[in-house]
């Protein structure tokens, strides 16, 4: 059994819930916290970006179908996926010239999730027009950022260990 | 670019794949594939997000005695702290006050609409990222809930139900700038559109009749629907808080603050149909 896949999809589904039931419920101003995306983020930091596209828009699609919402089936696929797979072509890019380090994986989390929100609102904008509102839009995206920094800083380390947790065995962990 | 091949490969196809699915989506009436995936997602999750409703509420109201402890420094302090948190017990057992308050006025509500009100709690809110401005209840099929239902607190409007499943449902915000709701001002029974802007506290109304009098503190209802699907008539949507454009303009706007608190809503109730069996009386 995959047991690194079989983490991936659990660790999605966990962010799954506490998104819907716990960030969105905080009534914080503006946006609520993307743990969805931050975790996908997590993930593609660690695994490359093949991985991280694909977990992207799973999750994505998770997010359009997890009631409540009312927005279009795939619009924030797009978005996950997209960011998903850069973020993780990014830090596999830096880990061949060593220069991969926690900072960087914070600061990657941050611009890729104001990147997926940029991204996401270009997709309603083509598809969904009537319900694109961009009162507040500039805040939103600085809001998504701090959050983002928030998440990552937790996150990222629980992916990096529940990773290192469901590594092979007999296969030489790749960093 | 040798090692992006195999990734710019994937991404393509998972964006074809996933552009595929927004088309069908959009196109999709009623029946499609999108929509028994949702339902199916719904159904799946809805008893899973009772639960974490229930610890998240419980854990905000820990978090909020914590809170209440730090900055004990002296005794005055302490005593403040510690009378803070006996209040703050207080609130808690009032948390239950609040709801049975809540239940009483949608009680009244259903009175006054002279229809059945199923009570329902909030148990997830959708993240406004999406665009989309929509919450789920604990209520569904077998509680009698059905789509196009108004869904109301004890003050006023909070949206109509869009998905149904067994034990949940899903319900779009008037805050959602895809609702649009008939309603008319009291008083002078002006009607007019109110809409969504995405901003919790701030509706737009467009009177149709660009002459008609509307001034600050005005207050809207709905006007209803056919058959009171999706909105009933006379439920209160909210107050005029600015009017904008002259008179003689094409049409007039103004901004108006739902009666009902959006942003922190928790117990609602569902308007479910109960058709006329008496006829009327001929006046």
């Amino acid at each position: 059994m995959n047991w690194r896949a079989v983490a991936i999809a659990a660790f999605i589904l966990v962010a799954a819930l506490l998104q819907v039931g716990v960030a969105t419920q905080l009534g914080l101003p503006l946006v609520a916290p993307d743990v969805m995306l931050v975790a996908v983020i997590a993930v593609a930091l660690r695994r490359g970006g093949t991985i991280g596209a694909i977990v992207g828009v799973a999750a994505g699609l998770l997010s359009d179908l997890l009631p409540p919402s009312a927005s279009l089936l795939g619009v924030s696929a797009i978005a996950f996926g997209v960011v998903g797979g850069v973020t993780g072509w990014l830090a596999s890019r830096d880990k061949k010239r060593n220069q991969f380090n926690y900072w960087r994986a914070v600061g990657f989390t941050v611009i890729a999730a104001i990147a997926a929100l940029l991204i996401n609102t270009g997709v309603v904008a083509v598809f969904d027009s009537e319900r694109l509102v961009t009162n507040n839009f500039v805040l939103s995206l600085l809001w998504q950022g701090a959050y983002a920094l928030v998440l990552a800083a937790v996150l990222v380390p629980i992916y990096a260990w529940i990773d290192r947790v469901t590594a092979p065995v007999n296969v030489v962990t790749r960093r | 670019m040798r090692d992006t091949r195999g990734l710019r490969v994937v991404l393509s196809i998972l964006i074809v794949v996933t552009l595929t699915l927004i088309v069908l989506d959009l196109r999709g009436t009623g029946s499609g594939i999108t929509t028994s995936l949702r339902q199916v997602v719904a159904t799946a999750f809805s008893p899973v997000q009772v639960g974490v409703a229930g610890v998240t509420s419980s854990t905000r109201n820990w978090f909020e005695s914590i809170g209440e402890l730090q900055g004990a420094s002296t005794r005055a302090d302490a005593l403040q702290v510690e009378n803070d948190r006996l209040e703050s017990l207080v609130i808690v057992s009032g948390e239950d006050r609040r709801r049975a308050q809540e239940l009483d006025e949608l009680l009244l509500q259903s009175r006054y609409l002279e229809r059945q009100i199923v009570p329902a709690r909030v148990i997830a809110i959708g993240p406004t990222q999406r665009f989309s401005w929509s919450i789920s209840l604990d209520a569904g099929t077998r509680d009698g809930v059905s789509a196009d239902q108004s869904v109301v607190t004890g003050k006023g409007l909070v949206g109509r139900t869009i998905r149904v499943s067994p034990w949940s449902a899903e319900v779009l915000l008037l805050t959602d700038p895809t609702s649009s709701i008939g309603a008319r001002i009291t008083g002078s029974g002006e009607i007019g559109f109110v809409k969504g802007t995405g901003l919790s506290d701030e509706l737009e109304f467009d009177l149709l009749d660009p002459f008609a009098p509307m001034k600050v503190g005005d207050r809207v209802l709905t006007w209803g629907s056919d058959e009171g699907k999706p909105f009933l008539a006379g439920i209160p949507v909210g107050e005029v808080v600015r009017v904008s454009g002259t008179p003689g303009q094409l049409t007039r706007r103004a901004t108006v603050r739902p009666f009902a608190n959006l942003s922190s809503i928790d117990l609602v109730g569902v308007v479910i149909d109960t058709p006329r069996s008496t006829p009327r009386q001929p006046l």
